[in-house]
């Protein structure tokens, strides 16, 4: 990553609070950060840290109560089209057909029914799901499912990809399989999509996939390390400089 | 049948709050009645079994048209209470009082409104009747969409807001998909619950002025007022054959249909088990198929056009763009006071207060207005009605526990016995009891001499007793298979059995089924304690019969809002006081978790 690089996604000074029966409680308190084009950053922290409540006012689903999220120096109100999101639970409606989930998204961004046709057959191609178009998310396997969901955000062909512990729902080969192809997306020339943004509560994924590790403290969230991870792709768990990062990750944690 | 599933229960704390805002409320919907319209009477003629295929076909008509409403109604109102927290904390207390004001409640709001408004033009008279179907088909369809809304996993909502979709898309793609196999349970249950009021709703009567409107219903009561014995009974048959042409034909391949937008694989089996659900329709609906689906599949081709500009041109002008105006206007208007409202809870909280106050102390003056002149003196009956009607619903549970809990004990593991009892049931179930109303009038009450007061016995029990067979006869079929392995393994005899296991385990279920039973019963309490045959008013003393009296012949204000205000108050202070801290402690030590 060059220093001068283009920034993407700026937090300044954010803030988000919820009013619970209890009271109001802060979940993220003035936390700044920036991402800059090109990365891959993940998000790690105890459960309960606010590690989804970032992620969701970087997509705009929320906003923050003080303030602001900048994106491309603009800031930001209502949902960033410039992002899609991928879900732990995947969000998929079960009424409607694999193709018809993936091109949700674009008939809010698209009127050209061609241009939607398209895409929907260009990301089935790219995830693996060709077959499996007219299928319904019922029928499919929980990584299938997942694989519908990363193609109906990358078909709206974003330049942010955000992802909500999008593997931790999934048994482990899978996740090994679609990890990888993630980073094969991530490093494809091709793809719009260059900069990913991901929440998780796995180190040792964080490790393998990220450049740059955020590391929240618990109640309120804020930001209690930070960390590169300079280490040559692809990654081993069994190389010793690996755990070293593992070490360091759970020392900044506790 | 009325089957209103939604109970009153778990609502009811905020709804003694909201009595206040219900009082306004019955001031508006009787206040503006003071008895001042005297329109001119269409004219009834005698009934001819001709009339018959044409009365089903206006009823259905009107019946067709006060769904529709309701449905628009539903929608409307169940996506605000889901949707937002405020809306949420008045539309659900509404909801829930409206659900137990009775039909004949509405009554002067209808003939004040439509008839006065249409100068007793047909069809005012026609928009009065759908109306008052109207109030007999929405609230639950109403509670089904909140809750469908509800119930929607936050991920699938996020994913949806996430992709940037416009308010009608998310509505298209998310709410309504949700919310179709709920609201298509509770359209059975509302037009059953239609069905049983029509014969109340095509005779539109207060105080002097009466219209009846050619339909099924007014045609049994004619029928039954001129002592035409056998017109009431093809009646009875007509309309037994319409409801379930209606099941085979409608209902049970829309329910078959809406099985794919569940959000889970598994059918929710309280819904299965419980209801007017005829497994014979369900056979032949599926046997049908063949014939059913193609004419879907033409009926969506043919329809493709028109949802397309639905949803490409109607939808974004005429609710995304107007939305996102409002929005816009709201946000450009509240940006100077937004950080007083956002930041002090305390401030929004006076705001409510004050506003709620205000409510109150007008609600407070008009009453005191409205009330300063001798009061009418049917009033004083009151709290006697209120009593024996009272006592004669508890009877007619005493009644239908009677026979329910014995039968439950000989059935409870013999599934085939059951079943087939289940069937025969749902179609005794499916005749609206009013229907049966005028015939146990003329042959119990006039040929046998049998009294009104056991004729309103029987029909009231007629009219509730389906809410706990069907509550029992699920409770006891979802009874897991290992707790009757382990009984039988100890060599539990039937008896003990039944004691130990059966009993216990369908005690929720019973409660729910008294407690809908209440709910339904003052609602057929009020058709079943006063009925008019050859101009000949049969009547026993209750709170039922004095509303009816006050509406049909009195057409006097005040004495129309004191008997609901009180029965809607008595119901709601029941159900909190009695039911609600019976069923949680039911619920809590005989819940079968499996």
């Amino acid at each position: 990553m060059t220093p001068d690089a283009h920034t993407l996604l700026e937090f300044k000074n954010v803030t988000r609070r919820f009013l619970l029966p209890q009271g109001e409680v802060t979940v993220i308190e003035d936390i700044s950060f920036k991402a800059l084009e090109g990365e891959f950053i993940t998000i790690v922290g105890p459960s309960g840290a606010g590690k989804s409540t970032l992620l969701r006012m970087m997509n705009g689903l929320l906003a923050p109560s003080s303030g602001e999220v900048r994106y491309n120096g603009v800031t930001q109100k209502g949902i960033n089209f410039e992002t899609a999101m991928v879900f732990q639970n995947f969000g998929l409606l079960p009424w409607l057909t694999v193709s018809q989930n993936i091109e949700l998204g674009l008939g809010a961004r698209s009127k050209d029914a061609a241009y939607r046709k398209s895409q929907v057959n260009r990301y089935i191609t790219k995830v693996g799901l060709e077959g499996y178009e007219e299928a319904y998310p019922r029928e499919l396997s929980g990584g299938m499912k997942q694989r519908v969901g990363l193609a109906r955000a990358l078909a709206v062909e974003p330049s942010l990809l955000l992802m909500d512990e999008p593997f931790s729902s999934l048994d482990v080969l899978t996740s090994i399989n679609l990890r990888n192809e993630l980073l094969d997306i991530w490093s494809d020339r091709d793809n719009v999509v260059n900069t990913m943004i991901m929440v998780t509560h796995n180190i040792e994924e964080a490790i393998e996939l990220s450049d740059r590790i955020l590391i929240l403290s618990n109640r309120p969230g804020k930001i209690a390390g930070e960390l590169k991870v300079d280490l040559p792709r692809p990654r081993r768990k069994r190389d010793p400089l690996f755990s070293e990062y593992v070490d360091r990750v759970f020392s900044l944690l506790a | 049948m009325p089957l209103v599933q939604r109970s009153v229960l778990e609502k009811s704390k905020s709804s003694v709050i909201y009595l206040v805002l219900f009082t306004g409320l019955i001031f508006l919907l009787v206040g503006v009645y003071k008895g001042g319209v005297r329109l001119s009477e269409l004219k009834a003629d005698t009934v001819f079994l001709p009339d018959l295929p044409g009365a089903i076909f206006l009823s259905l008509m009107r019946m067709t048209a006060a769904y529709c409403a309701s449905l628009v109604f539903a929608f409307t109102f169940g996506l605000l209470a889901a949707r937002s927290a405020t809306g949420e904390r008045f539309i659900l207390p509404v909801l829930d009082i409206l659900q137990s004001v009775p039909v004949v409640g509405f009554f002067p709001a209808a003939i004040t409104f439509f008839i006065g408004l249409t100068h007793g033009h047909r069809i005012g008279v026609e928009l009065s009747a759908v109306f008052l179907i109207f109030t007999s088909q929405a609230w639950n369809i109403g509670f089904a969409v909140y809750e469908s809304v509800k119930a929607i996993p936050v991920e699938n909502e996020e994913a949806i807001m996430s992709l940037g979709l416009p308010q009608s898309q998310r509505f298209l793609n998310l709410y309504l998909p949700s919310s179709i196999p709920r609201v298509i349970y509770n359209s059975i249950l509302s037009w059953s619950n239609g069905w049983f009021f029509l014969v109340a709703c095509e005779i539109i009567a207060i105080g002097p002025v009466k219209y009846n409107l050619p339909g099924i219903g007014s045609f049994l009561a004619r029928a039954a007022e001129e002592e035409k014995l056998n017109l009431v009974l093809w009646g009875i048959a007509a309309l037994a054959c319409t409801i379930l042409l209606m099941d085979i034909f409608i209902w049970k391949p829309l329910q078959i249909w809406s099985e794919r937008f569940r959000q889970d694989a598994t059918a929710n089996h309280d819904e299965e088990d419980i209801g007017i659900f005829l497994e014979l329709p369900k056979t032949i609906a599926s046997r049908l198929s063949f014939l059913t689906e193609p004419l879907l599949d033409i009926l969506i081709t043919f329809t493709a056009p028109v949802r397309w500009i639905l949803r490409e041109v109607i939808l974004p002008l005429c609710w995304d763009l107007p939305v996102s105006m409002v929005s816009n206007l709201i946000e450009e208007v509240a940006k100077p006071i937004r950080p007083v409202l956002l930041n002090s809870k305390r401030m929004r909280v006076a705001i409510g207060y004050f506003a709620l106050g205000f409510l109150a102390v007008l609600g407070m003056f008009y009453i005191w207005n409205w009330f300063k002149g001798p009061l009418p003196v049917v009033i004083r009956d009151i709290p006697v009605g209120l009593f024996r009607s009272t006592l004669r619903i508890l009877i007619a549970l005493l009644i239908s526990f009677s026979w329910i809990l014995p039968l439950v004990y000989l059935t409870w593991n013999r599934p085939r016995i059951r079943h087939h009892l289940t069937t025969l049931a749902q179609l005794g179930a499916s005749i609206p009891a009013t229907a049966l109303f005028p015939l146990i009038v003329l042959v119990g009450v006039r040929k046998l001499g049998g009294g009104m007061e056991l004729a309103t016995l029987v029909l009231l029990t007629f009219g509730i007793q389906w809410y706990v067979l069907f509550n029992a006869i699920g409770g006891a079929s979802s009874i897991p298979n290992d707790l009757i392995d382990a009984t039988k393994s100890y060599g539990l005899n039937q008896w003990k059995t039944f004691w130990n296991l059966v009993f216990p385990a369908i005690r929720p279920a019973l409660i729910t089924g008294a407690i809908t039973a209440w709910g339904g019963g003052w609602n057929a309490l009020v058709v079943s304690e006063y009925i008019t045959v050859k101009s000949e008013v049969y009547r026993v003393e209750g709170l039922g019969a004095l509303l009816s009296y006050a509406v049909y012949d009195l057409g006097e204000g005040r004495a129309i809002t004191l008997c609901i205000l009180v029965m809607v108050a008595w119901i709601l202070f029941v159900n909190l006081l009695i039911w609600q801290p019976l069923y949680h402690q039911n619920l809590e030590r005989f819940k079968l978790s499996s």
